[in-house]
């Protein structure tokens, strides 16, 4: 083998026996491309066997993810600068009117809620999806450059001076497909279509060009540096109403995801077992990247580019239910939201009067959790 | 090369040229540099950057009666002839050189954050413009004398962008400067304020243009524009001196749903003070800017919101509009008192700058918080 | 791959390396004078009007007092921190890349980057420093991060992939702290931060050719000295083990190298992205070789920077980008081109 004759060496299959090409794999300027390690199929397929006798624990810790989940919404709806107290947010929740609390509730609180219910799932199941797609521990939602399309599609409406409400989400959707699609017919060029790895190189690359026209815009107007430096923060408070109108399009990609978790797990045992056991590779990677751009692109809509969220909850998703896709899906999808809704709230407390966006409490906060993760060596393996 | 030893040679000569005059020298472009150096490639070009990046030695020229001193932010600016050659970088060090009616000595503009105040447009149309800052040689490029900043970040030290050098640099080169006062960094170079801004007063401004009235040789219109700038104020001030003092607060929405607000330490709280009104974040005092949530707002209930609208050489107060609309359709601050009295006005970032424009900003303000008083 | 890579450990002592040598000296040579040559040329372009003939009269000692702040004070410690920067950075992605035995492994990815913008952000916008103390805060941003990465990653042994994850975590809270900083800024601040932040050579002076030119003077030793296990160590851990002894220290005192010249690289002219990425696989291209070699690699990144640098300059011109903008945009599609390419053509699983 031509040891690292070019940057696609990396996209030699994972399983292949020497050990220098089970290091040999993608990682760019992003977070969550990151080097594919030496797949462990067979203990992998073991754990799962082993894990269903577990079904009693899974479910358990379903239930309390479903009880996290309320707890954080509730903190949602009690927390922030103006005190409410809870039965102050009860009574504006069954009797809406026109006082300052019920303004507070229903136009703060609850679709910040929302926004973080919609964003925090899309992201927990992208995440998965992609995780188990490129077999990729460091894979995150935004490996289809879809954060780095939204965001030059963002920059271009506020130079043009787009200031509509609710204006940019739709530039952010149509730079994240476009990014997606870019990305994907870069990746699917060549032998064996659009492999996980080579979508993964792909995206890397698109993500740095489309993040360095993204700075030279902002670089040669101060005002449209002005406003992006906003929106690449994440968070809840963007969208609003308009958070809704995302929701369809949301929807179909859960719908998809969920369908594709099965034959997700079969691709965990390499491809090659994969196709033996009957999984149509090409409509399952396709159906699977639809879903991401769906998810991703949505959450990214929302709430602009948060890290870590799409990364670190399916970890954790696995860490508690184990490897069993049809599981990870719906427990990330619980995780997400309630994750997202915590920090959220911690943003609100921590330097008052003024708030932090959820996107940088994510990313501190996720930080030391990713390095945990990293330094148990069976993350490694996964 | 020891950094301490490079140190001292700088404050060496920096000493040494402060007492230089223009009168005494021929221009600097034109002028030679009377020692050579042993320079005589350029790998040793490269080891003379590496080791010690010498300056020619500066002119022996020496101030003798005659030249005009003023200091500004501690540093001496002395000139024997009016600068004839003004570059002006930001919004007030523009407008404030215009309202000096040197503006046939400017060679350049940069960086405007509105369009001029409509006295001055006709005089900015008719001089070079450019909405970047410019790099040293493109500064230089200019053949300027005398450079006029409204921020300290354009004299920052080197390794920083956007800065064309420090103003001792500048003077090795004969060219002066000026960083208007309320923006004087603690030490030439640095882009931090050694001025408290809660401090700044529209008197800091009058000091800046008698300063630059005399350096220019113009303190006729110097006076006239304090003159002005005073009547002008005063007259506000006597229209609502007895009135209510609604609380106002300046509101920039955010891209991400959060509100940019002046705090107390702002210029624009100074403006709100002498028009009548009080600001609501008055109390918060940590930076000029803080970025709040809408409950925060809900909570404060402001009487007043003035819109905070930047960045572009064109902006006037009607571009202002669309902040004006978002803040008067975002549900979130229906309950709002400004909101629901419909008392959401275009101000501009530009008119909270503390420059010539203040008069203007009193006046402004004090209309929308006291219509009937003030005409 | 065992054939192959067998090939390439006995070359080390045979024929092939020798020819191979000769071939990348003459290729070093080229790159270098071509590096030479755009660096010449950039000290005589720009925004200031200066004749070829003016701008040699200055070099050899001539000239009026500006002509030699535009052309000794400005443009030439600019140019020699961009050659500098240029060679360091793409050192430290070769390097790395063998290490890892991973294409896309550069010191952007394992955080050295983040760190140093870090540091330089806190003292841009909170204490209102610049020079020097920039500088500084660049440089103990990223010894710190370098540090904590390498602490971190040292779990049973110094490896590669660790290294890069570790990285990763690490770069990925610090942009979140750069975020934070960046909303928190004054204006008038965010977009000279934004500039640094993306990797500029505007207004370098005697500080940074120093900081560049010292770190390469220790680097450039120990590279002659141990580059040569990178063959060896590139082949993973068990292998390397069995064919050189101490095979882990050689590798630790390689990475250590390798982010110390790209935290110092960074210190000099902020985060310039690409080069590391992109200058190792130039040069492996034109080698039609096997393993990056450092001394075209690092020939090729001065030459990238200093070009883009220029292209930077003039571009836009009265208005000035930083280099890292340039080098992004013209990266990027070189790497895509390459991954294109070898897709089609079918090179990949």
């Amino acid at each position: 083998m031509n040891k690292g004759s070019s940057a696609t060496e990396a996209a030699r299959p994972v399983d292949s026996p020497s050990p220098a090409a089970g290091d040999a794999s993608p990682s760019g300027g992003v977070p969550g491309t990151a080097p594919e390690p030496q797949a462990a199929p067979a203990p992998q397929a073991t754990r799962v066997q082993g894990r269903s006798s577990g079904r009693w624990s899974t479910v358990a810790w379903a239930v309390s993810t479903v009880a996290l989940l309320a707890a954080a919404c509730a903190l949602s709806l009690v927390v922030g600068n103006y005190p409410v107290s809870p039965a102050g947010v009860l009574s504006a929740l069954v009797s809406p009117g026109h006082g300052d609390v019920e303004t507070v509730v229903w136009h703060v609180r609850i679709p910040r809620t929302v926004s973080g219910l919609l964003a925090g799932s899309a992201l927990g199941v992208a995440g998965a999806v992609m995780q188990g797609l490129t077999r990729n521990p460091l894979a995150g939602p935004g490996i289809l450059g879809i954060n780095a399309g939204a965001s030059l599609a963002v920059v271009t409406a506020i130079a043009l001076g787009v200031t509509a409400a609710g204006g940019h989400l739709w530039f952010a959707f149509a730079g994240a497909g476009a990014a997606a699609l870019f990305v994907y017919v870069l990746g699917s060029l060549g032998r064996g279509g659009a492999t996980p790895v080579k979508l993964a190189l792909a995206g890397a690359a698109l993500t740095a060009m489309v993040g360095s026209m993204t700075t030279i815009i902002t670089l040669l107007d101060a005002a449209t540096l002005d406003e992006y430096r906003f929106w690449a923060v994440g968070s809840l408070t963007r969208a609003g109403a308009e958070a809704t109108a995302v929701g369809p399009v949301l929807a179909i990609g859960l719908v998809l995801a969920l369908a594709v978790g099965g034959s997700l797990n079969t691709i965990a045992l390499g491809e090659d077992m994969a196709r033996s056991l009957g999984t149509r590779l090409v409509a399952v990677r396709v159906l699977a990247a639809v879903s991401v751009l769906l998810l991703a692109g949505a959450a990214t809509v929302i709430a602009g580019p948060i890290a870590f969220v799409g990364l670190a909850v399916p970890h954790i998703a696995r860490l508690l239910v184990g490897p069993d896709y049809r599981w990870i899906m719906p427990l990330s999808a619980l995780l997400g939201p309630a994750l997202l809704l915590l920090a959220d709230v911690a943003g609100r407390l921590l330097v008052q009067p003024e708030q932090l966006q959820v996107g940088i409490v994510t990313g501190l906060a996720g930080g030391p959790l990713f390095l945990y993760l990293v330094r148990r060596r069976k993350v490694a393996q996964l | 090369m020891s950094l301490p030893l490079r140190r001292r040679r700088d404050s060496f000569t920096l000493r040494r040229r402060r007492t230089i005059t223009l009168r005494r020298r021929r221009h600097p472009v034109l002028r030679r540099r009377r020692n050579p150096g042993a320079i005589v490639s350029l790998f040793a070009a490269v080891l003379v950057a590496a080791t010690a990046c010498a300056p020619p030695p500066p002119d022996s020229a020496s101030a003798e009666g005659g030249a005009i001193s003023r200091t500004n932010c501690g540093i001496d600016v002395s000139v024997a002839d009016p600068p004839q050659r003004i570059y002006a970088a930001y919004q007030p060090a523009i407008e404030l050189a215009h309202a000096l009616g040197v503006s046939d000595r400017i060679v350049g503009t940069a960086f405007l954050d509105a369009k001029v105040l409509p006295e001055y447009a006709d005089r900015q149309a008719d001089v070079d413009y450019v909405p970047s800052l410019p790099s040293r040689e493109a500064l230089l490029q200019k053949k300027p004398d005398f450079v006029l900043s409204g921020f300290n970040g354009f004299f920052a030290e080197q390794s920083a962008d956007s800065s064309v050098g420090t103003r001792a640099s500048l003077r090795g080169v004969g060219v002066q400067s000026w960083i208007l006062s309320p923006l004087c960094p603690s030490e030439d170079g640095l882009t931090d304020q050694s001025i408290d801004p809660a401090t700044v007063k529209v008197e800091n401004i009058y000091r800046d243009l008698r300063d630059l009235g005399a350096l220019f040789g113009v303190e006729d219109k110097a006076d006239a524009v304090i003159a002005d700038m005073r009547q002008r104020i005063a007259a506000v001030e006597k229209q609502v001196a007895d009135a209510e003092r609604p609380s106002v607060a300046i509101v920039s929405p955010n891209e991400d749903g959060s509100y940019s607000i002046a705090s107390g330490i702002d210029f624009g709280s100074h403006i709100i003070e002498r028009a009548g009104g009080t600001n609501a974040f008055a109390d918060l005092s940590r930076k000029r800017n803080i970025d709040v949530g809408a409950e925060e707002l809900v909570k404060r209930d402001p009487d007043v919101i003035l819109t905070d609208a930047c960045c572009d050489a064109s902006m006037t107060e009607q571009d202002a509009r669309p902040e004006v609309d978002a803040i008067l359709r975002d549900p979130a601050l229906s309950g709002v008192t400004a909101v629901q009295d419909r008392a959401v006005h275009p101000f501009l970032f530009a008119d909270r700058s503390a420059g010539v424009r203040a008069a203007h900003s009193i006046e402004l303000v004090a209309s929308v918080l006291h219509p009937a008083l003030v005409d | 791959m065992t054939a192959r890579d067998t090939v390439v450990v006995h070359a080390a002592r045979g024929t092939v390396a020798l020819r191979l040598s000769r071939r990348s000296a003459l290729l070093t040579s080229a790159l270098w004078l071509a590096a030479l040559a755009l660096a010449v040329a950039s000290l005589g372009l720009g925004e200031f009007d200066l004749r070829l003939a003016d701008t040699l009269r200055v070099l050899g000692g001539g000239g009026t007092l500006i002509e030699y702040d535009v052309v000794v004070r400005d443009r030439l410690p600019r140019t020699v921190t961009g050659l500098g920067v240029g060679a360091a950075f793409a050192l430290s992605g070769a390097i790395l890349q063998r290490i890892a035995a991973n294409p896309l492994v550069s010191p952007d990815v394992i955080g050295v980057n983040a760190g140093a913008s870090f540091g330089a952000l806190l003292v841009m916008t909170v204490v209102g420093g610049a020079g020097a103390s920039l500088v500084f805060g660049a440089l103990a941003g990223a010894m710190l991060t370098s540090a904590a990465i390498v602490l971190v990653a040292l779990n049973r042994g110094l490896n590669g992939y660790r290294l890069v994850l570790v990285g990763i975590g690490i770069a990925a809270m610090l942009s979140s702290a750069i975020s934070y900083l960046l909303v928190r800024a004054e204006y008038h601040q965010v977009l000279s931060a934004a500039s640094w932040l993306t990797g500029s050579l505007a207004n370098r002076g005697a500080l940074h050719v120093t900081i560049i030119v010292a770190t390469l003077a220790a680097a450039v030793p120990v590279l002659l000295v141990l580059g040569r296990h990178l063959r060896v160590l590139e082949l993973g851990d068990d292998l390397a083990r069995t064919l050189i002894g101490g095979a882990h220290r050689i590798r630790l005192a390689l990475i250590i190298t390798a982010v110390a010249l790209a935290a110092m690289a960074t210190a000099a002219a902020g985060p310039i992205g690409f080069i590391a990425l992109v200058a190792p696989q130039i040069t492996r291209r034109l080698l039609a070789g096997r393993s990056a070699a450092l001394g075209p690699a690092a020939a090729t990144g001065a030459l990238l920077v200093t070009g883009a640098d220029l292209v930077a300059r003039l571009l836009f011109a009265p208005t000035e980008l930083p280099v890292g903008a340039v080098t992004g945009v013209l990266g990027a599609p070189v790497l895509l081109y390459l991954l294109a390419r070898a897709n089609r053509i079918g090179h990949t699983g």
